[in-house]
């Protein structure tokens, strides 16, 4: 699944403001951490204050806060903000009554289906207490003594 | 028989209303399958009579039920299956509801936890379920305990004539 620059942006900064719910969290900050172009970023969160997900504070010490419900907001929520009319636009292209065309459409909508399944099912803080889950197996495996 | 009891987040309610997880009996077979009719918005019986059958034959079948004040909210079923072939044996999840009126109780984390314990405790380290693809609730939950899609996919095809 191919997704616009503006959409991963919005992802990145999503997670990475859900995972530290009491920060204010500068735009620079975060263009840093994730290596992307501060300009294009801040469009991004603009988006992202209007549809109340996060909440800016001008001035000095300010910056940006999640605002939304990390355990109700999903990456779907997130992509139908940046991404216009997905899913659902697959069969446009097919020859009209056409019996292989149909048939296309039909494998590019199940594909559709699944994506659109999964995305709606994985919420933010989701996705925070896997990386969560993730990070303390990697400890104990790295705590656990060799075999010789 | 092992228990499990829940207290609701809510501070200090009554303890006749905590959600205890135990053990499901033939008897609770009835408030199960209404309960299932409920959740699912459709009756069917004959699903979990075959089970009831097939645990009455085999003993393998883990059932649980969530109780709160007596009454039974919840249930998971599940087994474990060498199945599919590919692979050593894992933990089935054959179905879990908590009635709607008893969510947000930690009811059904309550009975996956108890499940997943009887599953260690036959050897197993891998658990797996088949959902429908369109019950975004269900997977939304199965996903915040850490469960992800697996190697296999379901296919299937219409054979009516």
């Amino acid at each position: 699944m191919k997704l616009q620059q503006a959409t991963r942006y919005a992802i990145w900064a999503v997670i990475e403001l859900a995972s530290r719910p009491t920060d204010q969290v500068r735009a620079q900050e975060l263009a840093q951490i994730y290596r992307i172009s501060q300009n294009h970023l801040v469009r991004v969160l603009q988006t992202l204050t209007r549809a109340n997900i996060v909440s800016s504070v001008r001035g000095p010490g300010g910056g940006f806060t999640f605002c939304g419900n990390a355990k109700r907001l999903t990456l779907f929520d997130i992509i139908s903000l940046f991404e216009t009319g997905w899913p659902g636009e697959v069969s446009n292209g097919r020859p009209p009554g056409s019996a292989l065309g149909a048939e296309l459409s039909r494998v590019l909508n199940e594909v559709d289906r699944i994506t659109s399944a999964t995305l709606r099912s994985v919420t933010v803080q989701t996705i925070i207490n896997n990386a969560e889950r993730a990070s303390r197996m990697r400890d104990l495996t790295e705590r656990l003594p060799k075999a010789s | 028989m092992t228990s499990q009891r829940i207290k609701s987040p809510e501070a200090e309610r009554p303890s006749d209303d905590e959600i205890v997880i135990r053990e499901g009996s033939r008897n609770d077979f009835p408030d199960i399958i209404a309960l299932d009719a409920g959740i699912a918005g459709i009756s069917r019986p004959e699903f979990w009579h075959e089970f009831q059958e097939h645990r009455a034959a085999t003993n393998t079948l883990i059932i649980l039920v969530a109780r709160r004040s007596g009454k039974i909210v919840g249930y998971a079923m599940g087994e474990v299956r060498a199945w599919p072939v590919r692979g050593p044996a894992c933990g089935w999840i054959y179905a879990i509801g908590v009635e709607k009126e008893n969510r947000q109780r930690r009811a059904a984390s309550a009975l996956m936890t108890e499940l997943i314990e009887r599953f260690r405790a036959q050897g197993v380290g891998t658990i797996r379920t088949m959902i429908d693809v369109d019950d975004h609730l269900l997977m939304s939950f199965l996903r915040s305990l850490g469960m992800t899609a697996g190697p296999f996919v379901e296919l299937e095809m219409s054979i009516a004539q």
